[in-house]
């Protein structure tokens, strides 16, 4: 029952990511370039950063990719239960949680601008990190 | 229906849901330029102390509140140009500093820019800011290039270097800086097409505001 519970969370979470991927995604390659902003909010800042991309591909791209990755997961693990697909999404969630304290100690420590679509998708994959180890500790 | 049937359904279910989240997004995010008539009026009209290019008597009048350092503006810039070259004396164009604290040398080329003016080459040094912007906003010795620049526009370079520091050319981009906050404009660049706001996202939707004024 906590099993399922904690499968669903992490559906639900991952589908709230790829929401707000997709959004920063599309904002980023439709506006170009992204105006600078009056206020302190930096969303244009963190974007216009070299750290915004890995090999050209701009870090929301994969956002969207990861996100679709593990929503299919999931999928896949609830048609066919085995604990090897389980694993995959767990260990890719850690991965992602990993990643995503990075990315938020970018925006803090050395762009120091903060954008929201960024820290929402960031806090999301901590959070699912979490569940993920809650996951692997109960089989 | 059979499991392998529940199965497909979920996939195909899912492979709709997906494809409708970014097709649902994709169609908001992707707004064509439109003139916002809420979004703003102009609250302060062109006068005499402002940076003007061509003709007071334009039947169309441009006016961008921009940082030199935003690489947005300069990528507008390019579009102006344009503007500016295939329309000539119908379009008059208004520069407005607001420069960005986040910006380091913002500041610094706004005063270059005024102090070039003081010169009477106000838009030359605009253009080569705009221009060159990736070289020197990535430079640590600012101060030798913008030299350099005003060199290269033709401007007394001693003379450049003095003006930089007058009191009143820092007062006048306080002063359009201060309109721009009555404006309550919210970034940079923000465009102002014969008194009311405008954003496009490319020269075709420019020239199309441009020239719907121009007809009426």
């Amino acid at each position: 029952m906590k099993k399922n519970l904690t499968i669903w969370a992490i559906l639900a979470l991952s589908t709230i990511g790829f929401i707000d991927s997709v959004y920063l995604a599309l904002k980023i390659l439709l506006s170009s370039p992204i105006t600078c902003s009056a206020f302190g909010g930096g969303c244009d800042i963190v974007a216009q950063s070299k750290y915004s991309a890995i090999v050209g591909v701009p870090l929301s791209m994969l956002g969207v990719l990861f996100y679709a990755a593990i929503i299919i997961g999931i999928t896949y693990y609830l048609q066919r239960r085995t604990i090897k697909s389980l694993e995959w999404i767990a260990y890719g969630l850690l991965f992602g949680g990993l990643f995503s304290i990075y990315l938020l100690a970018l925006q803090a420590f050395v762009i120091e601008a903060w954008c929201l679509y960024c820290v929402v998708a960031d806090a999301i994959g901590i959070a699912n990190a979490l569940l993920a180890i809650r996951l692997l500790r109960m089989k | 229906m059979s499991n392998k049937g529940k199965e497909i359904l979920t996939w195909v279910v899912l492979a709709i849901g997906l494809s409708a989240i970014v097709a649902g997004i994709y169609g908001a995010v992707a707004q064509p330029g439109e003139i916002g008539k809420e979004a703003g009026s102009l609250v302060a009209p062109v006068t005499a102390t402002d940076k003007t290019k061509g003709s007071a008597a334009a039947k169309v009048t441009v006016v961008e509140y921009s940082d030199f350092e935003c690489p947005a503006c300069s990528y507008f810039y390019g579009m102006l140009k344009k503007l500016e070259e295939e329309k000539g004396d119908a379009v008059r164009i208004v520069y407005r500093h607001f420069p960005l604290p986040r910006h380091r040398y913002a500041r610094i080329t706004a005063q270059a820019a005024e102090a070039a003016g003081m010169q009477g080459k106000f838009w030359e040094m605009h253009d080569m800011l705009f221009e060159k912007q990736k070289e020197w906003s990535r430079s640590e010795d600012i101060q030798g290039i913008l030299i350099g620049y005003a060199s290269a526009i033709g401007i007394d370079t001693a003379l450049f270097i003095n003006d930089l520091k007058r009191a009143d050319i820092d007062e006048k981009i306080d002063r359009d800086m201060a309109l721009g906050v009555e404006q309550k404009i919210e970034g940079t660049p923000t465009f102002f097409l014969n008194g009311n706001m405008i954003q496009f996202r490319s020269y075709e939707e420019l020239k199309q505001l441009v020239e719907a004024e121009l007809s009426k």
